[in-house]
């Protein structure tokens, strides 16, 4: 494949400024067990290459499954053809920022490589952690999912970047369904929408201890049932590591994707409010707030080598002592803030065009136990994990909803309560921020599914966080 | 696109290498060139091809799906081998599930050679008139266009061959000055159908009648949906509480609505396949034929949908609604229409004495399944209406509304539809009309 990839390189030369070749292998092999029936065992297979070529300062991108010589020339032309299309009515000349010439191979650090796992054994532990929750008599459906992938990359550019990648993802959860009371609640582990995920191999399932956990989530999703409601009102909240991430996610990850703030997503995903005059400007959070992007963190589900347009992986601030100081940054974008590219140009897979996107967006951990956290605060809630999510186009006002809330009452943790939604405005919330729990409760989230551009591209992305507490936040129920 | 014989010559490998598996297998090859604009100008274009298999395997009431992109004989061969393995550590399913016998399918048209085959100098073109229109009057566009083909195949051991092409082109604009903005939508499976010209209007309309937005306290006010904003509600609505498997699993609201009146007779929804706005898919993945299937008829939630494999366990009847091949049991009503009223809009608003404009929804979300209570923003355009008018812009909103409240509340259906382009079904159409509800919910207010 190298060998024909350079034909194309050859072909492009001296009829485009800049051009670039992926080919990439992606692996996936997916288990859904229900009520202990597999629903779906899925074992999938994509090859393919992506274009790219960038011609009198304009793109043009194409991208094909057909991987015989004349077909990825025939695709190399369509990409030529398409930049000289763009070019006829570009805003402006892209100009790309300089990045050093990396001829490198990189692998995810893993044990166990969980394709060498027998199939019996993933089917096995899965049907044992539906078969616990579904001896809770309310839980009408136990769902346990495991997922596996194998990223195989070949990168090569015109200025002579020679990059191979393997990047190998795990994880999975469960869930437990519960009916009963006129009400449908559902219980997650270790976090929702999928469960948690991590670049690494079969130990990390192991670390996950499904099993072990099955029946304490499905007498939870059982207790939610008859659960009250938060009375709407103004509390001060400790947010749990899982619902953390997606607020990190959603409040700081995406505002700061440099190509949505320049307006490149607005007609879809929207645009953000950290506007470039706000640089070292905005108070985003307060002082205890740090939060980087880090693509070099040990089993970050945003972790890797290099971006996909051969940026080397690094670490950035984006929120520094409370300040905005960084974005995420692709090199197009980067070069218009004469900077250098931090390495967020990343693409699903061949068939995408790299967009700027999360890596693992780390909220730093602070000082304070989980008990110092509770311990201060004297009505509130304590919540966590995801249920459901909202942002508005400018990533300002927020909403989210957490599967389980406990009550807070003189510094101690009280009962259960159910369908709590909180709401606020990111820059107000994020400065009332006033602890942050310590290093021991950090870990790094992994979210395979967040969603964006035209067509619509998911991503693997992580959050590094632990618990925080937040004052004076707006708190309603999803009645 | 590689084109029916392609994957009758598929067929062969698949009865060859099966090895006694039964199989039922789907094709799906696309063909999508796309262009983004934003800032008055292109900045990114792209054409991609990719074609892939799924074959589900079924031994013993056990069943798997592999997946591949090597449609050559190879790769056919290899995807039985995993298969075999696959299906050896599955479980029996707790009903008995057999493939279904060859169905009678009809035969909608759904394919433009000349939107499949649309180049990207003529996709430049249309996207300078649109430009050229905002900018015309100091406005910046922001926006898609996307054209292409898809084509099915399936196939079964058990002898089906079924074979579909249909093109589709979408698009959608925001236009914006002052940090006022609009927003159309359209999508159709014939370019020619799409009037960008007056779309991109209907956009700057927007924008000409904003002013400095003022903001409202929150609270409930009447408002009126555009059909962008009604089409995102009932996406919801047909995802969280249309599918037969939830309803019978008792976690969809449609074990509280199903039967029930929920508005008033005007209020219809369908799965309409032969309504001329919308791309028709004439059978669903198990060969199913796809008809016009009534969700709501006269203000009453009168059914809902079965996959063919619910329907097996449910013991219901298969009603054409299975598109994915890993969560069998789902189903979706990919055709969705709303049925257009008898109120003009203009008449809409004159009979508003006062109350918001809706031009689009953001970020919908479900807070409560069982009721189906949905939050969002506005985005794009959001007035007051005061004496039957449309006065000045206003803040951005964020509501939580329960659905089925919001249907009793909707009192006027406009006889105007659009086609709107639905990003969650890969740009089909969703054919929606203005609708105005009473006592709507704004919770808080954003910053713009």
């Amino acid at each position: 494949m190298e060998e024909i990839l350079k034909e194309v390189l050859g072909f492009l030369d001296g009829r485009a400024q800049y051009f670039d070749v992926r080919y990439e292998e992606i692996e996936e092999e997916k288990i859904v067990v229900e009520n202990e029936i597999v629903k779906t065992y899925s074992s999938d297979v994509t090859k393919g290459v992506g274009i790219r070529v960038l011609y009198n300062g304009a793109w043009g991108f194409a991208a094909t499954n057909r991987l015989s010589r004349k077909a990825l020339l025939d695709a190399a032309s369509q990409a030529f053809e398409v930049a000289k299309a763009t070019a006829e009515f570009k805003h402006e000349d892209v100009v790309l920022a300089d990045e050093p010439v990396h001829i490198d191979k990189y692998t995810t650090t893993f044990e166990k490589d969980p394709f060498d796992i027998p199939r019996e054994e993933k089917v096995r532990m899965l049907s044992e952690a539906t078969k616990i929750m579904s001896g809770v008599p309310e839980v009408m459906k136990a769902v346990g999912v495991l997922d596996f992938r194998k990223h195989r990359k070949l990168f090569l550019s015109s200025e002579g970047s020679e990059i191979e990648q393997l990047i190998l993802v795990s994880g999975g959860g469960i869930e437990a369904h519960a009916v009963g009371n006129g009400d449908y609640q559902v219980r997650s582990y270790p976090a929702s929408h999928g469960g948690d995920y991590a670049t690494g191999g079969w130990e990390y399932i192991e670390s996950l201890k499904l099993v072990e956990n099955a029946e304490r989530v499905a007498g939870e999703a059982k207790d939610l049932l008859y659960a009250p409601v938060p009375e709407p009102g103004e509390y001060d909240l400790v947010i749990g590591g899982s619902q953390m991430a997606l607020q990190v996610h959603e409040s700081c990850g995406h505002p700061a994707e440099l190509d949505r703030v320049f307006g490149y997503e607005i007609s879809f995903a929207g645009g953000s409010f950290m506007s470039i005059d706000k640089l070292k400007k905005l108070q985003y959070g307060s002082q205890i707030v740090n939060i980087v992007a880090d693509a070099t963190v040990k089993g970050g589900l945003g972790s890797f080598g290099y971006d996909d347009e051969g940026v080397k992986a690094c670490s950035s601030y984006i929120v520094k002592d409370g300040m905005l100081v960084g974005y995420l940054m692709s090199r197009e974008t980067a070069a218009k803030l004469g900077l250098q590219s931090n390495g967020a140009a990343r693409a699903e897979g061949w068939w995408s065009i790299p967009l700027i996107r999360m890596t693992n967006i780390n909220l730093l951990p602070g000082e304070y136990s989980f008990e110092e956290l509770i311990g201060g605060i004297k009505r509130g809630f304590y919540i966590d994990t995801n249920k459901s999510w909202s942002i508005d186009d400018m990533r300002v006002n927020f909403q989210f909803a957490t599967e389980v809330a406990y009550e807070i009452k003189d510094g101690k943790l009280g009962r259960l309560y159910k369908n709590l939604i909180y709401y606020g405005r990111t820059t107000e919330f994020w400065n009332s921020c006033d602890g942050i729990g310590d290093e021991s409760q950090w870990h790094v989230w992994g979210i395979m599914n967040c969603g964006k551009g035209q067509p619509m591209q998911t991503m693997n992305v992580g959050h590094g966080t632990s618990p925080a507490r937040f004052r004076n936040v707006k708190v309603g129920a999803g009645k | 696109m590689r084109g029916e014989e392609f994957y009758r010559g598929i067929f062969r490998y698949l009865n060859i290498y099966s090895g006694g598996i039964e199989f039922w297998a789907v094709v799906e090859g696309k063909r999508k060139s796309l262009t983004r604009f934003a800032n008055n100008g292109i900045h990114q274009n792209m054409m991609t091809e990719r074609a892939g298999l799924a074959i589900l395997g079924l031994k013993s009431n056990r069943v798997a799906t592999v997946k591949t992109d090597r449609l050559d004989e190879e790769g056919i061969k290899a995807s039985f081998d995993v298969l075999k393995e696959v299906l050896e550590v599955s479980r029996a399913l707790e009903y008995e599930f057999r493939f279904p016998l060859p169905q009678v399918v009809p035969s909608y048209s759904a394919y433009d050679l000349e939107t499949a085959e649309f180049s990207p100098i003529q996709r430049v073109e249309v996207v300078k008139t649109t430009i050229g229109k905002a900018s015309e009057r100091s406005m910046k566009a922001f926006g898609h266009l996307s054209t292409g083909e898809t084509e099915w195949a399936i196939m079964s051991s058990n002898g089906h061959f079924l074979y579909f092409q249909e093109s589709i082109a979408s698009m959608n604009l925001v236009v914006e000055k002052e940090g006022n903005s609009g927003y159309v939508s359209w999508s159709g499976m014939k370019i020619k159908d799409c009037d960008f010209e007056k779309l991109a209007d209907r956009a700057i309309e927007t924008v000409l009648k904003s002013s400095a937005p003022v903001e409202i306290p929150p609270g409930r006010y009447t408002v009126i949906l555009s059909p962008e904003a009604v089409a995102d509600m009932m996406i919801l609505f047909a995802w969280m509480a249309c599918n037969g498997k939830s309803f019978e699993e008792k976690r969809s609201p449609a074990v509280k609505y199903l039967g029930q009146k929920i508005g008033i007779d005007s209020l219809n929804i369908m799965d309409d396949p032969s309504c001329d706005q919308t791309i028709p898919v004439p059978f669903d993945l198990f060969g199913f034929p796809r008809e016009p299937f009534s969700i709501v008829e006269n203000g009453v939630f009168k059914q809902v949908t079965y996959s063919y494999p619910a329907a097996i366990k449910f013991g219901k009847q298969p009603t054409g609604h299975t598109f994915n091949m890993e969560t069998l049991e789902d189903s979706f009503p990919v055709n969705l229409v709303v049925f257009a009223g008898d109120t003009a809009l203009e008449d809409m608003i004159k009979d508003t004495d006062r109350g918001v404009y809706i031009s689009r929804f953001h970020y919908t979300n479900i807070v409560n399944p069982m009721e189906l209570v949905i939050t969002g923003m506005t985005r794009d355009g959001t007035f007051l209406i005061e004496s039957g008018e449309i006065t000045r812009s206003i803040k951005n909103m964020r509501f939580n509304f329960n659905f089925f409240e919001m249907m009793k509340n909707v009192d006027m259906i406009s006889r105007e539809r659009e086609a709107i382009a639905c990003e969650y079904l890969d740009n089909l159409p969703v054919v929606a009309p203005y609708m105005r509800i009473h006592e709507f919910p704004f919770i808080s207010a954003s910053d713009h």
